[in-house]
């Protein structure tokens, strides 16, 4: 069960990760304040759990990084959605579709 | 995720060292730069702004003053941890932590890598040799299923078969595939070159094909090659085909020399073959060639048994079914033929692997005993440096621990340096293991010589490879948990003082007594084996070795046909190798004492007008020139020797040894009394009476303790065997003699080689090579034993000095003498060695039952080797204790204090 649980969490963080990147590259600081904008502050997404999902997404092939100025003139390390990064993305959305849905029945259900 | 993506960031990952780790942090910093640049613009002053990016990196619960740089490390692990390859990469840090470990103490390293390379280079060692004898199979076709069989009569219980036997064996058994049979004897070879006495075996037909598949060159012997008349083929070994005839292949198929006539060479067997026969066979495992059994089998008499009968079992048959078969074979024979059933035949069946090592297996097996309890010590004493090492650096581990590092990572790093020491220590057991193990094979124990040569093969390998990681993990285990356990506030707390928690110290003054134990036990079977040796040096065997040169001639049957051409020839020899300067005595006998190379002669005798239902005594009998007890330093106790008269035709005299002349006549002399005998006259056995005229001190003829059958010893002309040995007694160097002797035979007959001219302390050390070569194992065991404990005792005793200084600097300071100081320490440092060595007392008592069978002339419970070994345990380690003891005297107490 407890794996369960993680996955979903886990999953949900690279969900919204994916998502953060849609509109263009970020650095790690850009994707934590981009997530919490766009979950209107819902998630405020540490560094702890932020850079472990950076990086094994990226092995995973969904991110690609490189290192570029950023907005005032400092290096950082910019991730890019890949191709397959998208496709999981969408994956991840209709899973998280489903689940929701499931959830809210369950909820109503009673 | 596509493999390719995969290898790239594991390369990646690994490429240039840390370069990962080296972007990971730039990639850190500059996050930290971004948040210090938000604080900055939301108005705080640019270092309050850095800070408070630490803080914030450090996440909820990263408040603690100093904990931005825990939670900055905490992230980088954390993506360390889901990179690909981050359990390899995490196994390498935990590697490289443990050789910068390592190199940091190289004194301790190298304690620690000696102690693990000696424990397991000893036990690679003795494995090498239980592999090569109790655990590899014998080196024939279905080798699993080769049987012995054993006639058993009167007393005798491993005696050869008869002709008939053998053949009725064959005939009537369903449950052997095959039976062949071998007697072993020794011809001549010549032409070209030297004449060169070999060792023959007469084989039937279907002997070699149990051993051997095929020959390397040439045939095997033809079915019905066996009988009269089939002696005119030979199937020579790999080695005397080589050494003789410079392996020759165009040789198969062409006559060689033998005995004076030309056989033709069939084939070559296998390099290396051998003939893997136990000791009581007396078929030796070198045999120069093999030629089909010229008797008849069949119609030869029913009691003469010379043959070794080897069969092998149909697939699936079992030993004991087997047995059951021969079992009623012997008892229609038994039903059959009235010989057979006054002397009681049967048959016993033994597996061939088993029965050959069946000498050898005890001392093995005690060695490989022996050689575990040292396995065992030296891990003790690698735990016990371990577990000092741990309370050294109780504070590194405190540190790691509270730096975030999980137990079980803890527990990793910990076992990962045991097991990369045990791995040092493997490494080196390999080098110092084919060392001993050379060495061994060099000293020849019986086992080996009859198997097969031990040497580091992958088995040897694999099982030094598995016992390095168990004492890694068996010596790492017990101080990684100690060292993991203690509370971390508790630890850091003591940690700034670098003192050893009084648990640890407990547990390896515990850890030292079980060593100091173990070495008592070993040194204890080390003491009981040396007194084993000392007897057998001491023992009297019934002859005088020293001074004296042996040396052996086989006369070739067609060129000595009759009795008086042997004896003749015999005689004449006798007379001119006595006539050698230098030479006190020549004597000439049918065999010499504890050489076992040659087939031995025994026979039923009985006292003249015995019942026929009670003649069922048995002796060695030997045919001798008068001279020979002489010659050998054998003791006449009643009577003579033989006159030079008595060996003319037709005397009937007999000398007898002291055992069969108790046993026959108690409390009377033996001399005058008539004894019929089994003579050979002409090559046919012949019963006839003689009288006894002396009686000689038994000759002890097998091994040098073991009264195995009472002696008969008759004129060379009432049995003039082919093979005669001769010994030439000295006062001088007897190999000086060497030489003159084989020139006194080539003189009499250019064609005649003189075989094994050794001094006949050669037969003497041969016999107690065993005991030599087990004494000596067991004292180099003990020897390891008692060092290693030494270390052990000496490194816990210097450590609880180390761990007391402040005290002892108190107890000075307060007024204590040097006196007191070294009562102190030693009391101390001895209380474990007491401990040990009572309870090892016990245990070398409790163990000495399991190999009192390889003792002689010593009691298993000997008080004095005992009270020597707890001596040697007492001294030892007040040695060990005494050096540590010095340096606490010499303690400034002001130093001793301010370590505190």
């Amino acid at each position: 069960m407890g794996d369960a649980k993680s996955d979903l969490v886990r999953g949900t963080l690279e969900m919204l990760i994916l998502k953060a990147l849609v509109p263009g590259p970020l650095h790690g600081l850009g994707v934590a304040r981009r997530i919490a904008q766009i979950t209107r502050g819902a998630f405020d997404v540490g560094p702890g759990s932020l850079f472990p999902a950076l990086h094994r997404m990226e092995s995973e092939g969904w991110l690609k990084s490189s290192w570029s100025e950023s907005e005032n003139n400092r290096r950082a390390r910019f991730y890019t959605l890949t191709k397959s990064g998208r496709r999981q993305l969408e994956h991840e959305s209709k899973r998280w579709g489903r689940v929701s849905l499931a959830i809210a029945r369950a909820l109503e259900a009673t | 995720m596509s493999l390719r993506h995969r290898v790239t960031i594991l390369l990646r990952n690994f490429r240039r060292g840390g370069g990962a780790d080296r972007e990971l942090d730039a990639e850190i910093d500059a996050t930290l730069d971004l948040m210090a640049d938000e604080r900055a613009r939301a108005g705080l002053p640019p270092d309050q702004a850095r800070r408070a990016a630490r803080l914030d990196l450090a996440g909820p619960g990263g408040g603690a003053a100093g904990a931005g740089a825990i939670g900055v490390e905490a992230i980088k692990e954390s993506v360390r941890d889901v990179r690909p390859g981050a359990a390899l990469a995490g196994w390498l840090a935990d590697v490289r932590q443990a050789l910068r470990g390592m190199a940091r103490t190289p004194g301790w390293t190298a304690l620690v890598v000696l102690t693990l390379g000696v424990g397991i280079g000893a036990s690679t060692a003795i494995f090498g040799v239980v592999e090569a004898t109790l655990l590899r199979p014998l080196p024939y076709p279905n080798s699993e299923r080769l049987a012995l069989i054993w006639a058993q009569f009167g007393p005798e219980s491993k005696a050869p078969a008869s002709g008939h036997q053998l053949v009725a064996l064959r005939e009537r058994s369903t449950l052997f595939e095959s039976i062949g049979g071998i007697w072993v004897t020794s011809a001549s070879l010549t032409g070209n070159g030297e004449p060169e006495q070999i060792r023959v075996g007469f084989v039937t037909a279907d002997f070699l094909p149990l051993l051997v598949e095929r020959p390397a060159l040439g045939r095997q012997f033809e079915p019905d090659e066996e009988g009269p008349g089939k002696e005119t083929v030979v199937i020579l070994s790999h080695d005397l085909w080589r050494r003789r005839f410079g392996a020759d292949e165009a040789l198969v198929g062409r006559p060689i020399q033998m005995n004076g006539q030309a056989v033709e060479v069939r084939g070559v067997l296998p390099e290396g073959f051998r003939v893997a026969f136990p000791e009581a066979s007396r078929v030796s495992p070198d045999i120069d060639a093999f030629i089909p059994m010229p008797f008849d089998l069949r119609g030869g008499p029913l009691d003469v048994s010379y043959i070794r009968v080897l069969g092998r079992m149909r697939p699936g048959t079992t030993p004991h079914q087997a047995q059951a078969e021969v079992d009623r074979i012997a008892a229609g024979l038994r039903a059959e033929y009235k010989d057979y059933a006054s002397q009681d035949l049967q048959f016993r069946v033994a597996p061939l692997h088993a029965e050959v090592v069946h000498t050898a297996r005890p001392a093995i097996l005690a060695l490989s005993g022996g050689v575990a309890l040292v396995l065992l010590i030296a891990c003790i004493n690698v735990a016990s440096l371990l577990l000092a090492r741990g309370t050294e650096r109780q504070r590194e581990l405190t540190m790691r621990s509270a730096l975030g590092a999980a137990p079980s990572r803890l527990v990793r790093l910990l076992l990962t340096e045991s097991v990369g020491l045990a791995a040092a220590g493997g490494a080196l057991a390999l080098v110092l293991g084919s060392w001993g193990l050379a060495a061994l094979q060099a000293l020849q124990p019986e086992g080996i010589a009859r198997t097969g040569p031990a040497h580091v093969n992958l088995a040897v390998f694999g099982f030094a490879l598995a016992i390095t990681l168990a004492a890694g993990i068996a010596s790492g285990l017990a101080p990684a948990v100690a060292a993991t356990r203690g509370r971390i506030a508790e630890a850091l707390k003591r940690g700034g003082r670098g003192q050893a928690g009084g648990g640890t110290h407990r547990a390896r003054n515990v850890l030292i007594g079980c060593e100091v134990a173990l070495g008592c036990a070993v040194l204890a079977s080390a003491g009981l084996m040396a007194r084993t040796l000392h007897s057998l040096l001491r023992v009297d065997p019934g002859f005088e070795a020293r001074g004296v040169l042996t040396l052996q001639v086989a006369l070739p049957g067609p060129r000595y046909p009759t009795d008086h051409d042997r004896v003749d020839f015999a005689r004449r020899l006798q007379e001119k190798l006595a006539a050698l300067p230098g030479v006190e005595s020549a004597g000439m006998g049918s065999n010499l004492p504890l050489d076992t190379s040659l087939p031995n002669w025994y026979a039923p005798y009985w006292l003249e007008g015995t019942p026929e239902d009670q003649r069922n005594t048995m002796a060695d009998h030997r045919s001798v020139l008068p001279g020979f007890f002489r010659s050998i330093g054998a003791r006449l106790l009643e009577g003579r020797d033989f006159e030079p008269v008595e060996i003319e035709p037709g005397r009937l005299v007999a000398i007898v040894d002291d055992a069969l002349a108790r046993r026959t006549w108690p409390g009377r002399s033996a001399l005058g009394q008539r004894l019929a005998l089994e003579t050979m006259i002409e090559g046919n056995f012949k019963w006839q009476v003689a009288e006894v005229i002396g009686v000689v001190r038994h000759v002890q003829f097998h091994s040098l303790v073991d009264e195995v059958r009472e002696q008969v010893y008759i004129p060379y002309s009432l049995a003039s065997r082919q093979q005669i040995s001769l010994a030439l007694r000295t006062s001088g160097d007897p190999e000086s003699l060497a030489a003159p002797a084989r020139a006194a035979i080539a003189a009499l007959d250019p064609d005649l080689p003189a075989a094994r001219v050794v001094p006949l302390g050669h037969y003497v050390e041969q016999a107690r090579r065993a005991t030599r070569f087990l004494s000596l194992l067991s004292a180099s065991l003990a020897a390891i034993a008692l060092l290693l404990a030494v270390v052990g005792v000496y490194g816990v005793s210097s450590g609880s000095v180390t761990r007391r200084t402040s005290e002892i600097g108190v107890r000075v300071a307060l007024g204590a003498k040097n006196g007191d100081v070294l009562r102190l320490v030693l009391s101390q440092g001895m209380k474990p060695v007491a401990c040990g060595c009572v309870a090892g007392l016990a245990l070398s008592v409790a163990l000495a039952p399991l190999y009192s069978h390889l003792l002689y002339g010593v009691r298993p419970f000997d008080p004095a080797t005992y009270v020597l070994v707890a001596a040697l345990i007492a001294a030892a380690g007040l040695l060990a204790c005494w050096v540590p003891a010095r340096r606490a005297v010499r303690l400034d107490p002001l130093d001793a204090l301010r370590a505190e």
